[in-house]
């Protein structure tokens, strides 16, 4: 029995090199996005916090982080929220916009924002694009990410539960490593405040080959 | 009034009416007439964003945009930050929709966005807030063009990692900056109605004249001690933990980091203060709670004040005593 550990330990020592290896710098079999590169988030912990406890209350908070979460999950990209960081690679920030403009200028323009803090390129794949040739796809490891989504003002009357699943779905996911947006507009994915918090097979099968 | 009579006036009055209203909607819904060559924005930025509207020129200007200016980069932010943005100063070379604040503006963007010396036509929305102590202007990434200095070119920015610029519309006759300058100036009707943060685009008071003022101006009171402080992402503020030591007006905010029923949710509350704040330091701090319960500093300068300064002693006896 002794023995069949030490087998199994010599084999794990051995192979996991390779995995790692193989997550780096491979030959992709897809690629979803209009932007070429893509990363991977190997811990996939989450430290979310509302902020002052305005704009969304707890309970949607927690209801919108909970089904971006279970979202990824049917990807089979598993993540888990932790209670301190580190050792969270992502952080996510909800609560007014006023509140998470002063944290992060850059959402003055956009509705919602994800702001790579540490993720080395650690690799390049390789994607035989039908039109475009043979592309280089850098490939990024993400330490840390965070993650803002702010209640929209009121005179968004449009904004209901729906956009906020997406949203909260969509910043997840670049935050596990989807670079860049889909073309497609069907997808979670893709460039647009739209009303589809559900993942398609093309956001799930762009991010899951490389996790 | 005979019946021809009155069908020729229902005829004109329909015809003024429509006039009208076409003259409106045209001005409000501009038609779009520039087809970008690339629909999707730049590429190898260092975010990834959700758009607030339709991410297209127009929308841009006319819903994101306070102002549209042409200006020179005359400094750069300091390399290292975490998030990657800072303050650029810009000298304005030329306003295209309303006027900016002053010949050199700062202006808030991700750090390879601009390069120094050189000229941009820039989409910018002006934030002004008693939390920063000077007013700045954010950049749209989207939509960055790089204008020729001697001759009237015009090359939108695709790709800021690794300087890669090519002409942006389809249409090569906005391809210069003085059509795209006459276009853009035809937008300005429509961005005056539209601006979507202009509601919050509010002039800021600077300074309360006297203590009493300060006082009588703040919907809260508080005698602070910071906990923890970080700077926000573009080096403008501190987010700061703290804990309450004294309320000396209004409900005082309560400092709250709890873990709820979920691993890894909690709510945190901290005050936006001058990036010159110290941890395990007391503050006396002026506070005036908005419209939309948004709590901030009552005024620019003189809202928060340290313990060791010489104003911090005489404020502390004119609240102890407006107590009594």
């Amino acid at each position: 029995m002794r023995r069949v550990f030490v087998i199994l330990a010599i084999v794990l020592i051995l192979v996991s090199p390779m995995m790692v290896s193989a997550t780096t710098s491979r030959t992709l079999s897809v690629f979803h996005s209009d932007e070429a590169w893509i990363g991977f988030n190997p811990s996939r912990t989450i430290w979310s916090t509302l902020v002052n406890n305005r704009g969304f209350t707890l309970a949607e908070f927690q209801a919108y982080i909970n089904h971006a979460q279970s979202q990824w999950a049917r990807a089979g990209i598993h993540t888990f929220g932790v209670d301190d960081l580190p050792p969270a690679s992502i952080q996510i920030f909800g609560g007014s916009r006023a509140d998470l403009e002063n944290m992060n200028a850059a959402l003055r323009t956009r509705s919602a924002l994800t702001v790579p803090v540490n993720w080395p390129m650690v690799g390049t794949h390789t994607f035989q694009h039908p039109t475009r040739g043979t592309l280089s796809i850098p490939n990024h490891r993400i330490d840390l990410m965070r993650v803002y989504v702010p209640r929209q003002p009121w005179y968004y009357l449009w904004w209901h539960a729906d956009y906020y699943r997406t949203s909260f779905t969509h910043e997840l996911g670049h935050a596990l490593g989807w670079f860049g947006h889909s073309p497609n507009s069907q997808d979670v994915m893709h460039r647009s405040d739209g009303r589809r918090p559900v993942l398609t097979i093309r956001d799930i099968e762009h991010l899951r080959q490389n996790c | 009034m005979t019946k021809k009579r009155k069908t020729i006036i229902v005829a004109v009055t329909v015809l003024l009416v429509s006039a009208v209203a076409y003259s409106a909607a045209a001005v409000l819904f501009p038609a779009r007439r520039l087809a970008l060559t690339e629909f999707h924005g730049p590429r190898g930025g260092s975010l990834f964003g959700l758009p607030l509207v339709e991410p297209t020129f127009e929308n841009h200007v006319i819903m994101l945009s306070s102002n549209v200016i042409v200006g020179t980069i005359v400094t750069t932010p300091p390399e290292g930050r975490a998030e990657q943005q800072g303050i650029f100063e810009v000298e304005v070379k030329e306003d295209l929709i309303s006027r900016t604040a002053g010949n050199t503006i700062m202006v808030s963007a991700e750090n390879d966005l601009f390069e120094v010396g050189e000229t941009y036509l820039m989409l910018l929305s002006r934030i002004a807030r008693t939390t920063f102590s000077f007013d700045f202007y954010v950049a749209d990434s989207e939509f960055v063009f790089r204008v020729d200095g001697l001759g009237d070119q015009v090359q939108r920015l695709v790709n800021p990692a690794e300087r890669v610029f090519m002409a942006p519309f389809q249409d090569p006759k906005y391809n210069s900056l003085s059509r795209l300058r006459q276009y853009i100036r035809g937008l300005a009707p429509a961005n005056r109605m539209r601006y979507i943060h202009r509601d919050r685009d509010v002039k800021v008071l600077e300074q309360a004249p006297s203590h009493a003022a300060l006082i009588n101006l703040a919907d809260h009171i508080l005698l602070i001690e910071t906990i923890s402080a970080e700077l926000n992402a573009n080096g403008t503020a501190a987010m700061v933990g703290f804990r309450t030591i004294h309320t000396y007006k209004g409900e005082g905010i309560h400092a709250t980091t709890t873990a709820s029923t979920f691993k890894g949710v909690n709510v945190a509350t901290i005050l936006f203060l001058p990036t010159y704040v110290e941890i395990n330091q007391r503050y006396l701090v002026f506070l005036v709670e908005e419209d939309d319960g948004h709590i901030t500093l009552a005024t620019r300068r003189g809202s928060v004040v340290a313990e060791t300064d010489p104003e911090f002693s005489p404020l502390l006896e004119k609240l102890t005593a407006s107590r009594r």
